[in-house]
């Protein structure tokens, strides 16, 4: 399966990754071939219902009550905030 | 000090001597902690070792241990050595999931296994190296490099779990944690010669595991004989409120307390199917070899079919894909994560520079393989898809085990270690080594590798076991009768 350049390229702004030249052309290579080997599951002979949904199908997960405890890992997490001012992480300007 | 070599002492051995005080829990410490810094550089096993600052942070745990013994508390792995994979949070601890993303990230807490762990008496003896946020099957993408194979320094470990499966291997640690998600604990296991056990989905809490693929990842221990593994489970398996997967289903049966129990009558289903292509001829004949041993125990083989399972690979790596680019999201350089150091940049191209310099070359490709198969126009054909491939298989084991079969066995991996560089420039070849480990993912159910033998090239070869959800009582008494049928006491030699 060909996956052509500007496939790659949309693929990786969706993943919010940066590609090199040469990583476009590696990644057009190994995508093209794994994702070739993917489509062998449209073959697999399906019994389930059409309306069958993985989302729906399983067992529903259990609720705990919803209660505030205290946490003191503030300072912990804080250890490895990339940029801390106070107690607060400190995120780029977003607005002019 | 009491004499002992690390390589051959268990870690029920070590426990029953630290609980009656022969041996003392700090002279168990230093004599692993001098183990691993003689052969960690040599094996690479473990990331950001530092012999004084793991032996300062024991002291603690000698102290709640030497408490324990002298109010007669009999404490299961009291003094027993554990590395842990690095992703699992251990407070205080750099928990860098082999990623140079995450190389500053220090653990604000305690996972939950690591909190089961110190209560049990272990000590915890460094961090192992592993591929970059369990992605991948040889341990070659780590971002500090690849795990050496005890066996044959030529060959790699297996992955993700390589440094914990060549840390046991080596003798550097009693025992080991690591993480499956579509065979990361079981396939090391096998390429080093010990043993691994992936439970049950949700047996285990994943609270405190840097989630890779949140419906398939499962922690789970490494050993080198069947009792210590099983004693590491017994101890692990709890129901954890803090992980919503997590199941109630106690009160449990210790599966220590079975390990004697005959395994007369057992059915072992074989499904001739996964058995063709791209099998190891030494890896078949030891195969079939340790089905006869399991039949002079007392097991009845059959064979049986599990049509869908030939389509496990790609099934899996949509699913899990799909699963890590989300995942994976979070590490943005904001929240966590080297930030990019480039100023006067938009917001879009923070996150995209971050992400692009910190992760390495096959988490950015698993990235963009889940959000194409999750993308508008694909999501359909792959995703969807894959979800319904995934419980036919489950269907396939559950008519399986229904048919009175109670265990199904396959190799744990086509072939032998392979050696370094072979599959590193071939992502598919590589995802081809996971042929037999998946399904058991894919389901939910437990396995466990257990080594059978040597190659004529002198590596270990692993025999997988697949149970009923819940059943690995059956799995780890089966391993247990084996050993000590067989006798296979290999170890590398150093």
């Amino acid at each position: 399966m060909q996956i052509d350049r500007q496939t790659v390229e949309k693929v990786a702004r969706l993943a919010n990754i940066q590609l090199s030249e040469e990583e476009i052309e590696y990644y057009q290579g190994q995508l093209g071939s794994v994702l070739d080997y993917m489509q062998q599951i449209q073959i697999a002979a399906d019994q389930l219902p059409d309306d069958w949904r993985a989302d729906t199908s399983g067992t529903p997960c259990p609720e705990r009550i919803d209660e505030a405890k205290p946490s003191s890992v503030i300072e912990k997490v804080l250890q490895s905030a990339p940029k801390v001012v106070g107690t607060a992480f400190q995120v780029p300007r977003i607005i002019e | 000090m009491s004499s002992f070599d690390p390589i051959q002492i268990s870690a029920s051995e070590i426990a029953s001597a630290v609980n009656e005080g022969s041996l003392k829990a700090a002279d168990v410490a230093s004599s692993f902690l001098q183990r691993t810094e003689d052969l960690h550089r040599d094996l690479n096993t473990h990331v950001f070792w530092d012999k004084e600052a793991v032996f300062n942070e024991t002291e603690k745990q000698l102290d709640y241990i030497e408490a324990a013994r002298r109010a007669q508390k009999h404490l299961p792995l009291a003094g027993v050595p554990v590395a842990i994979k690095d992703n699992i949070m251990a407070e205080g601890a750099i928990v860098s999931c082999g990623s140079k993303f995450l190389q500053n990230h220090r653990a604000a807490y305690d996972a939950t296994v690591i909190r089961q762990l110190k209560q049990a008496g272990a000590i915890l003896l460094g961090r192992t190296n592993m591929d970059e946020f369990g992605m991948g099957s040889s341990n070659e993408n780590s971002a500090f490099g690849p795990v050496r194979n005890p066996w044959n320094r030529g060959h790699v470990s297996g992955g993700s779990s390589g440094g914990s499966a060549a840390a046991v291997a080596a003798g550097m640690s009693a025992l080991a944690l690591g993480s499956d998600t579509g065979g990361s604990v079981r396939q090391p296991a096998s390429f080093c010669g010990v043993l691994g056990l992936k439970p049950t989905y949700g047996a285990v809490s994943r609270y405190g595991l840097v989630a890779y693929a949140s419906s398939f990842d499962q922690v789970g221990p490494i050993a080198r004989n069947a009792r210590d593994l099983a004693r590491t489970f017994d101890l692990l398996r709890q129901h954890d409120p803090l992980d919503a997967t997590s199941v109630d289903t106690s009160p449990f049966e210790k599966t220590e307390a079975g390990l004697e129990r005959p395994l007369k009558g057992l059915t072992i289903g074989i499904a001739e199917e996964l058995l063709a292509e791209g099998l190891e001829e030494d890896v078949r004949k030891s195969f079939y070899e340790s089905l006869e041993h399991y039949k002079a125990l007392g097991c009845i083989i059959k064979n049986v079919s599990l049509p869908n399972l030939r389509h496990s690979i790609p099934a899996y790596y949509i699913l899990a894909t799909a699963e890590a680019s989300s995942n994976l999201a979070r590490f943005d350089g904001i929240r966590f994560g080297v930030r990019a150091p480039k100023p006067g940049i938009s917001l879009k191209e923070l996150y995209g520079q971050s992400r692009s310099e910190g992760f390495g070359r096959e988490v950015k490709q698993r990235i963009m393989l889940g959000t194409y198969v999750l993308s508008s126009g694909y999501y359909d054909a792959y995703y969807a898809r894959a979800n319904r491939v995934r419980e036919l298989i489950r269907r396939d084991f559950e008519a399986v085990f229904a048919s009175g079969v109670d265990m199904i066995a396959t190799p744990t991996a086509p072939t032998t270690a392979f050696a370094l560089g072979q599959k590193t420039q071939d992502s598919l070849a590589m995802y081809l080594m996971d042929i037999y480990t998946i399904a058991a993912n894919l389901s939910g159910i437990p396995a466990l590798s257990q080594p059978i033998d040597l190659d004529r090239k002198g590596l270990p070869i692993g025999l997988q076991l697949m149970g009923k959800a819940h059943h690995e009582g059956e799995l780890l008494r089966s391993a247990y009768q084996y050993e000590r049928y067989k006798r296979w006491s290999e170890r590398p030699k150093f």
